[in-house]
């Protein structure tokens, strides 16, 4: 079986591709050949490091170990990142040993410790793989920057062990989350732009922002502890100015019309970015699946309730112009 | 005395707990602290039900529903009706023990009952892992716990037991 070499250097192709991947461009095709790699000059006596070959995770390991030397085993996760993986188990026990035999790691060092990211543990069982390839399995740290002190002491600092949801970790997502809701909402403002005039596209396209953008920036600072509550109280402020300009910027409306455009919007608006931040639930580290299935069941169907009730609104307002000249 | 979370599945018996401390290094989220003489369950409710401990626990000590449920089908169902399997823990299971459905309102069954740990109390009724189906050693081969989130049920009637 061959060995493969890497490098710690990133180059600006590889740098692209993170780009890309940050894009959600291909999706699934930011892979890296599974396989045992070698970095640098490693002896049989070097440290076997474990990853996913999605290329953003080789790639953060192997820039991260610069100046050592050691193998890096490359499991085939189909293209997906360490934790989502091992969720899924593709990062998992079997995979693990399976590749183990297959690059004859037994053959390339001599001794039987495999460090693995800590977040790799939710698909591998250590004492099993121990039990069926004689590898020990170490957790290393959650995030491959900190593998040099964790070399240097051999063990992490409790706040090694943490996963962190930083500012920084949270604006990566968004290019993602805009992307995905972009056809979208394009289509959705361009109807409501002819049928129902420019502040409704714009607050659509207000709502939407919120939800995407300024909900995962504001995140810890929205009070209340759901997302789907975050994303209402966020929701209706956006809404708010929408709602106000019927009263304040149309000296020729009649109650009923201004009725009609502020009900629209805190109706309609606030559900659009709770649903927003509902969805974000399963980009964050930290919400659990009971957590996400209590404000589904909790907060769904209100939410569809109240957007209907402003699209009804906005049908309403809609026919009364039309009938209106 | 199985300890537990409110918020969440997480499951944990000190008495079976042999402190190898790996569920203290393998949480993300400081739900474990190694102490003695046994492993420490320090803050249950940070639990986000990823599983990491439950799998590297040698001995069965822990349990959670960690697998990866299908929000849009929960969505459906929710708005339209429909009873999609993960909303029904019982499926074909050998105990039909999630009747009400939600974990808050479930009691605590006695212990030979295995599963619908219910979710109130600090201390909850036993580990599915005592069940023959689930846990143990060697269940995770072919027990991905498929179980619906958070049913309240201990996993044993839905994935694993196929």
């Amino acid at each position: 079986m061959e060995i493969y070499r890497t490098t710690s250097h990133l180059t600006w192709k590889d740098r692209w591709d993170h780009v890309l991947a940050r894009l959600g461009w291909r999706r699934g095709h930011h892979r890296v050949r599974p396989g045992l790699y070698a970095l640098g000059n490693p002896t049989p006596d070097s440290p076997v490091f474990v990853t996913a070959n999605y290329s953003l995770s080789f790639d953060a390991l192997r820039s991260a170990l610069a100046g050592f030397d050691g193998y890096i085993l490359v499991l085939d996760t189909e293209g997906i990142n360490v934790w989502c993986a091992a969720g899924k188990g593709t990062f998992g026990t079997d995979e693990l040993v399976r590749r183990i035999e297959a690059s004859r790691l037994r053959e390339v060092v001599r001794h039987r410790t495999l460090i693995l990211p800590q977040l790799g543990a939710a698909g591998v069982c250590a004492h099993e793989v121990k039990q069926r390839s004689g590898f020990r399995v170490e957790y290393g740290p959650v995030r491959a920057a900190d593998l040099p002190a964790f070399l240097r002491t051999g063990q992490a600092t409790p706040e090694m062990r943490r996963v962190r949801f930083r500012l920084v970790d949270r604006l990566v997502l968004i290019p993602v989350e805009v992307v995905h809701v972009f056809w979208p909402t394009a289509i959705a403002a361009l109807v409501l732009w002819f049928l129902a005039g420019r502040l409704a596209a714009f607050g659509a396209l207000a709502a939407v922002l919120a939800g995407v953008v300024a909900f995962p920036i504001l995140l810890p600072w929205i009070p209340t502890r759901e997302f789907s509550s975050k994303g209402f109280l966020l929701g209706g402020l956006v809404a708010l100015p929408f709602a106000l300009k019927p009263w304040l910027g149309d000296p020729e409306g009649t109650l009923v019309s201004r009725l009609l455009g502020s009900g629209t919007f805190l109706l309609g608006l606030p559900p659009v970015t709770a649903f927003l931040a509902l969805n974000f639930t399963g980009s964050t580290p930290f919400t659990s699946r009971s957590g996400v299935r209590r404000e589904i069941l909790r907060y769904v169907r209100p939410m569809a309730g109240l957007f209907a009730a402003g699209l009804a609104l906005l049908l309403v307002s809609i026919g009364f112009r039309l009938a209106g000249g | 005395m199985v300890l537990g979370a409110i918020s969440n599945t997480l499951r944990y018996d000190p008495e079976r707990c042999i402190n190898c401390g790996l569920c203290s290094v393998v949480c993300p989220h400081g739900v474990f602290r190694a102490s003695e003489p046994v492993a420490e369950l320090v803050d249950p409710e940070a639990c986000m039900e990823c599983g990491a401990c439950q799998r590297n626990c040698p001995t069965g000590a822990i349990w959670v529903d960690s697998g990866v449920g299908c929000a849009v089908a929960l969505m459906r169902s929710v708005l339209f009706g429909e009873r999609p399997q993960e909303e029904c823990c019982g499926v074909g299971g050998p105990t039909a023990c999630c009747g009400g459905g939600n974990v808050q309102e479930v009691e605590p069954l006695p212990e030979s009952a295995s599963c619908c740990a219910g979710g109130n109390a600090r201390e909850v009724a036993p580990l599915p892992g005592g069940s023959p189906c689930c846990g143990g050693e060697d269940a995770w081969e072919e027990a991905p716990v498929a179980a619906p989130p958070s049913c309240g049920c201990g996993g044993s009637s839905g994935g694993c037991c196929g």
